[in-house]
């Protein structure tokens, strides 16, 4: 009864009772696209910052020139070349500074050599063969000569009496060698015979039309190369080899031995692959920037890289060239790492690289194993640009691992060291923090340090992302303010207004829950039936509204650097991201909460008339 | 035979400055088929005091026994429902409702299916003396007198036997003042229901069996 009579006085207000419901209807569906489009945008959102990475580089800049003097044989005075020195090295913790907001912290990346004895490198020379390679090269060789008269090797005439290693075509005769570079060359006795590493080079005496002098060869200086973790030099027992007399025996002495170490080192040097160990393929530029690409099998999973499973990805033509699929077995014997150059920068020979460093320690032995597994390869890469040097470019016969599955200690092992460079220093920051991160690392003061930062097109589309969080939060917001508004001025109207209907109610002694019933429940069925209806245009309005938004940010991909897609895709990414936002999941949660938003206000205007006396309510008062 | 009995009442409150004492130590009783009436002039207590008889609220000190039972312990509620109806100068009729459905509601509260509940309302409004053809007419619709009338036979349909009457012929001409003066006679002297009537009209007052006087929120009482 108490319902009847209630729904029966609101049906006697047509006006005010249409406007209450189309009011609860507007705002339920400004709510519910608001609530829908949040969603979306948050989904969307959320693959965004998937989809992007922010990585960073570092470059340590050179501080300060200086002149280096150095002899020349020909002129015989010294030259001065101009030499550039980086000054401190800048540690990355430096870097770690307060409020830079770290995915990956900075770390200068290594990469390994494996010494590969059984495999066949990939080189830009088709037909390329190590074998042929080092016998017919004229850029290193090694010979035991005798001198024809004795004198300093500044020039000296010499007969080549043994080729150790180098093209044999190239020693048939005599030829000329010179200490170019040592102010102080050694002195070569007449029919002694000496064994020395000799090189071809554009300083030297004589002309190409000076048919004796052509043909002179440099004598090398060789040194070994290790180096700290912290890049300072090490030195051991290893003295530098130049010259030295081979007498009797002499291969079987200390010196002796170190000889045929470099003769070892030249061969294994070229036999060497990079194996570049990394946390994430993002941080490396050429997976980064999609000029590589796993083409069979898979990248390597995250899981794999937090745990150091033993499993690799290799390329293309290191597969091809050994018969390697996915699923097959390489065993890595880790002889060297290296902080200098990327590992796409050297390649075997032929290439125009080589190992950063000679591989013999300080003293003089050839650098062992110092990490030998066996991976699973799981993915095989391929690379669209294979320039040498080029910046998002990967070597050849490059091998990637997991960084956590090298677990030797590669620090008596180190043949190269640098300072930071984008070659080897990266990290990753959230993003859309560019901006702060640059801020606070000027505060640092270490103008040496050069950041650049490679993030996709990201910062392009921020402001679109921004634009459309705004949005919706606006519509979100509207929806509420829209909701609690009309429900206030409707609960006032309904309920505060009707305080005179309670006190009649109650004088006929209707309970103060009975009133509530009267006034609240066709207010209430009203408010059901008008947030049904709000929930459900909502649900049909969100289809619309993201479909125009997705359409929007197909254009703002369009601009960016990020990846193109069509239009049509990115239609069907608004449909596909529609259905994961559930618009009617969305309408029934703006049904729901404005439904016990509306039992709260009127509630509360509710408990406020009831609190009344009715004598009160009525009038008496004033008399 | 003694109905209600008011024992030492006072009642004040406080108004937007200041504290006003509406009731001082009031005592009076009122029998069963009786019509009093209690006169004063305005501000002097008497609507306070018919309130306080109708449970509205409570008396801030004394009490009021209702068949000998304290006001304060029964449900007020179901008192009004059950024995207490109250008419008021300004009628209190719901503006959305038409005069039958008005009639009809403290019936369908006491849960009297509609059919008799509409029968009986029917029968409340030709007692009143109203044609037949203001059953659908809306308060607005219709004259004080009208709804004054409409007001009563809500009373009446209520059944109670406490009638409780505010002003009830304040805002009508002297034709209907006799009317409704006939009604209220009717329900104290055949029907038996305790009648109390507050007025200005001494008129009025005089028609009744019982004439309290109030004055600054103390009673005195003249029997006729």
């Amino acid at each position: 009864m108490i319902v009847r009579n209630s729904l029966r006085q609101m049906r006697r207000t047509p006006l005010r009772t249409a406007v209450f419901f189309f009011l609860i209807l507007a705002a339920t569906a400004m709510l519910a696209v608001g609530i829908n489009l949040w969603n979306i945008n948050r989904e969307s959102i959320r693959e965004l910052e998937q989809g992007f990475t922010t990585i960073g580089t570092v470059e340590q800049r050179r501080e300060t020139s200086s002149y280096e003097a150095v002899w020349d044989a020909r002129e015989k005075d010294y030259t001065y070349r101009a030499q550039q020195d980086y000054g401190r090295w800048v540690s990355t913790e430096e870097l770690d500074f307060e409020g830079a907001d770290y995915i990956i912290k900075p770390e200068r990346k290594v990469f390994f050599g494996a010494y590969m004895e059984d495999s066949v490198l990939y080189n830009v020379q088709p037909d390329y063969d190590t074998d042929y390679y080092l016998e017919s090269t004229n850029q290193q060789i090694t010979v035991e000569a005798v001198p024809y008269e004795t004198g300093v090797a500044a020039p000296i005439k010499v007969k080549v009496a043994r080729l150790l290693e180098g093209n044999e075509n190239l020693f048939l005769g005599d030829l000329w060698v010179c200490d170019h570079y040592n102010p102080d060359p050694p002195v070569l006795e007449a029919g002694k015979r000496y064994i020395m590493c000799i090189y071809s080079s554009p300083d030297r005496h004589g002309t190409d039309n000076d048919a004796d002098l052509a043909g002179e060869y440099q004598i090398s200086h060789i040194t070994c190369d290790q180096y700290t973790p912290e890049g300072e030099k090490v030195e051991g027992s290893f003295e530098e080899l130049s010259v030295d007399e081979v007498t009797e025996g002499f291969y079987e002495t200390e010196r002796g031995q170190q000889w045929l170490n470099i003769l070892d080192e030249n061969y294994i040097a070229v036999n060497t692959i990079p194996v570049q160990p990394v946390s994430s393929l993002d941080l490396l530029l050429g997976f980064y920037t999609d000029n590589a690409s796993v083409q069979k099998g898979r990248e390597i999973t995250e899981e794999e890289f937090a745990s150091g499973e033993d499993v690799c990805l290799v390329s293309d033509l290191f597969a091809r060239m050994n018969g390697l699929e996915v699923g097959d077995e390489l065993r890595l014997p880790l002889i060297y790492a290296a902080y200098t150059s990327p590992a796409q920068s050297y390649l075997p020979s032929g290439g125009g690289g080589a190992p950063p460093g000679r591989l013999i320690n300080a003293q003089g032995e050839l650098y062992d194993a110092f990490d030998e597994d066996t991976y699973k390869i799981v993915g095989i890469y391929t690379q669209k640009i294979r320039q040498d040097g080029a910046r998002d470019a990967l070597g050849f016969n490059e091998v990637i691992v997991p960084e956590r599955s090298v677990e030797g200690d590669w620090s008596d092992h180190i043949v190269s060291a640098a300072p930071m460079s984008a070659s080897n220093t990266t990290f990753q920051i959230p993003n859309g923090s560019i901006r702060s991160y640059m801020e606070k690392f000027r505060t640092l003061g270490l103008d040496q340090l050069e950041i650049r930062f490679y993030d996709d097109g990201y910062t392009d589309l921020e402001e679109g992302i921004e634009n459309r969080r705004i949005t919706s939060g606006v519509l979100l917001a509207g929806g509420s303010l829209m909701t609690v508004l009309v429900l206030a001025l409707f609960g006032h109207l309904y309920i505060s207004r009707q305080e005179r209907r309670t006190a009649i109610e109650r004088s006929l002694g209707l309970t103060k829950k009975g009133c509530a019933v009267s006034l609240l429940s066709g207010m209430l069925l009203l408010t059901a039936a008008g947030v049904l209806a709000g929930g459900c245009a909502g649900a049909l309005l969100t289809e619309a509204a993201a479909g125009q938004t997705e359409a929007g940010s197909f254009h703002d991909i369009m601009f960016s650097s990020g990846a193109l897609e069509t239009e049509e895709e990115a239609g069907a990414e608004a449909q596909e991201m529609t259905k994961k936002s559930q618009p009617a999941a969305g309408g029934a949660a703006a049904a729901a909460a404005v439904f016990v938003l509306a039992s709260a206000i009127t509630g509360g205007f509710m408990r406020r008339n009831l609190k009344r006396e009715p004598l009160a309510l009525l009038e008496n008062y004033d008399e | 035979m003694e109905r209600i009995k008011v024992e030492d009442v006072s009642y004040s409150y406080i108004s937007k400055y200041q504290k006003i004492d509406a009731l001082r130590q009031v005592s009076c009783s009122f029998d069963e088929g009786k019509l009093y009436a209690v006169i004063g002039e305005s501000g002097s207590g008497k609507s306070t005091l018919l309130s306080l008889l109708a449970g509205l609220d409570l008396p801030s000190e004394g009490t009021i026994y209702i068949d000998g039972e304290d006001l304060a312990s029964m449900d007020r509620d179901a008192y009004r429902r059950d024995k207490a109806s109250v008419v008021y100068q300004s009628f209190h009729l719901f503006p959305l409702l038409t005069a039958l459905e008005n009639v009809m509601y403290p019936l369908e509260l006491k849960g009297v299916p509609g059919r008799e509940a509409r029968r009986r309302a029917m029968d409340c409004i030709a007692q009143a003396g109203l044609p037949e053809k203001i059953l659908r007419q809306y308060p607005k619709m219709m004259s004080g007198g009208e709804q004054q009338r409409v007001a009563i036979a809500r009373a009446l349909a209520a059944e109670g036997d406490i009638l409780l009457a505010d002003e009830p012929t304040g805002n009508l001409d002297t034709e209907n003042e006799e009317i409704i003066a006939g009604l209220l006679l009717e329900c104290a002297h055949e029907k038996g229901y305790t009648v109390v009537l507050v007025t200005h009209s001494l008129e009025l007052a005089r028609k009744a069996d019982v004439i309290y006087r109030m004055k600054d929120g103390r009673m005195m009482r003249y029997d006729r």
